[in-house]
C-alpha cells in the first residue's frame, strides 16, 4: 500500500506532469482563465488520463508485445486515446445531457493533449504492473489538476492587477508558470527514509 | 425560474450559452443550444490539430425544454444559464465516482496479479458509473442542472443569424 501512495505523490507532486516534465502545456495556458472552467477542465482529463493509460497498458501487453508489433506503438496509442475521449463524450452525454454541452467542448481538446500520451509512454517506460500504471496515470492527472487550479487562480488574481503593457496578456503569463515550475522544483529534494 | 440563479451568491455566476427557440407551445419552448468549439477561432486554426480533429468528430446538438415564461417565439436567439456549482458538483460525480469505482477494483485485485486487478478494475468501473447514473439522475441534482433562462441575445452579437433569413435577435 505504501507503494501505491508514494506513487500517487511522487507524480502529482515530484515529478508533476506539467512543472516538471513539461506535458501537456496546450491546455495549461489555455484553458486557465477561470478556475471553475481549470477544475472542470482537470476533472475530464483525470479521467481520460486514468482509463487511457490502463487501455494502453492493456493492449501493449496483450497485443503488440506478443505479435511483436512494437513499431505501432504511438500510432495505436493515439487512436486508443481518441476512442477514450469519443467513449467519455457519450458516457457524459448520457449521464447528464447538461453538463455535456457546459464541459462537453472541453473533451476534443483532452484528445491533442500530449500529457496523455506521454503518460501512457511513460508507464511501459517504467515497467509498471496493472495497478501501478493506472496510479501513475491518476496521480499525474491528479497534479495537473492541482496545477491548472493554482495557475487559474493566479491568473484570476493577475487580471485585476495592474501589469506593465509590455506584460499584459500570455507573457505575464509564462513568467508565472516558470515560477510555480521553479516552486514545484522544491518537491524533487523529497526522499523516502 | 431565474430568482433562484440570482440569490446565489456572487460567487455562483451562472455558466452562459446561446441557444435558439426551435418549437414553443403555451407552456413550454424547445430549444436547441448552439454548438461552441473549444477551438478554431484564432488566426492559426487552418494548420491546428485541436480544431481539425473538433471539425472531424463533429459537435452533436443538445435540445432540452424550458418553460415558456418568457414569451419565447420560433427561431429567436436567447441566452440561457445553468448554475456553475452545480455543473461543478454534477462533473465531480460524472467523472471521479466511476474512477473512484476502477481504482478501488483494481487494488483490491491487486492480490491475484495482473488479472486479479483488470477483472476487479473493470467491476469498479462498471459498478461506479451505474452509481454515477443514479446520482446525476437524482431528483435535486437533475433539477438544479436544468437551464434557465436569462436574456434574449443582442443582435450585434449574433453574426450567424443570417443563415436562416432573419434578422440577428
Amino acid at each position: 500500500m505504501q507503494d501505491y501512495l508514494l506513487i500517487l505523490l511522487g507524480t502529482a507532486l515530484v515529478n508533476n506532469v506539467v512543472l516538471v516534465k513539461f506535458l501537456g502545456l496546450c491546455p495549461f495556458m489555455g484553458v486557465s482563465n477561470k478556475v471553475d472552467t481549470a477544475l472542470g477542465m482537470g476533472f475530464a482529463t483525470t479521467f481520460v488520463l486514468t482509463l487511457s493509460a490502463a487501455a494502453s497498458w492493456l493492449l501493449e501487453h496483450y497485443l503488440l508485445t506478443p505479435l511483436g508489433i512494437g513499431f505501432l506503438r504511438i500510432l495505436t496509442f493515439i487512436l486508443v486515446i481518441a476512442a477514450v475521449v469519443q467513449f467519455t463524450e457519450m458516457a457524459i452525454r448520457k449521464l447528464s445531457p447538461a453538463l455535456y454541452q457546459v464541459l462537453g467542448i472541453f473533451l476534443p481538446l483532452i484528445t491533442t493533449n500530449c500529457a496523455v500520451l506521454g503518460v501512457a509512454l511513460l508507464n511501459l517506460q517504467e515497467d509498471h504492473a496493472f495497478v501501478e500504471s493506472l496510479l501513475y496515470g491518476v496521480g499525474s492527472a491528479l497534479g495537473f489538476t492541482l496545477v491548472m487550479v493554482l495557475f487559474a487562480g493566479l491568473r484570476e488574481r493577475l487580471s485585476l492587477s495592474t501589469v506593465p503593457a509590455a506584460f499584459a496578456g500570455a507573457p505575464i503569463g509564462f513568467v508565472v508558470a516558470g515560477l510555480l515550475a521553479l516552486a514545484f522544483m522544491g518537491f524533487s529534494g523529497l526522499t523516502v527514509q | 425560474m431565474t430568482p433562484a440563479l440570482i440569490a446565489d451568491p456572487p460567487r455562483d455566476r451562472p455558466v452562459e450559452g446561446v441557444a435558439r427557440v426551435i418549437a414553443v407551445s403555451d407552456e413550454a419552448a424547445w430549444l436547441e443550444a448552439e454548438p461552441k468549439s473549444a477551438c478554431g477561432g484564432c488566426a492559426s486554426a487552418g494548420h491546428c490539430g485541436v480544431s481539425a480533429l473538433s471539425g472531424l468528430f463533429g459537435r452533436k446538438r443538445t435540445r432540452f425544454r424550458l418553460a415558456n415564461d418568457f414569451d419565447a417565439r420560433p427561431g429567436e436567439r436567447v441566452v440561457i444559464g445553468i448554475s456553475q456549482s452545480m455543473v461543478l458538483r454534477a462533473s465531480l460525480i460524472a467523472y471521479m465516482v466511476p474512477l473512484l469505482g476502477l481504482l478501488i477494483g483494481a487494488v483490491g485485485g491487486a492480490g491475484l496479479g495482473d488479472p486479479g486487478s483488470i477483472g476487479g478494475a473493470v467491476a469498479g468501473f462498471a459498478a461506479g458509473f451505474l452509481a454515477a447514473r443514479r446520482l446525476s439522475a437524482g431528483r435535486g441534482a437533475a433539477g438544479r442542472l436544468d437551464p434557465v433562462f436569462l436574456r434574449r441575445a443582442a443582435a450585434d452579437g449574433a453574426p450567424g443569424c443570417g443563415l436562416d433569413g432573419r434578422p440577428g435577435g
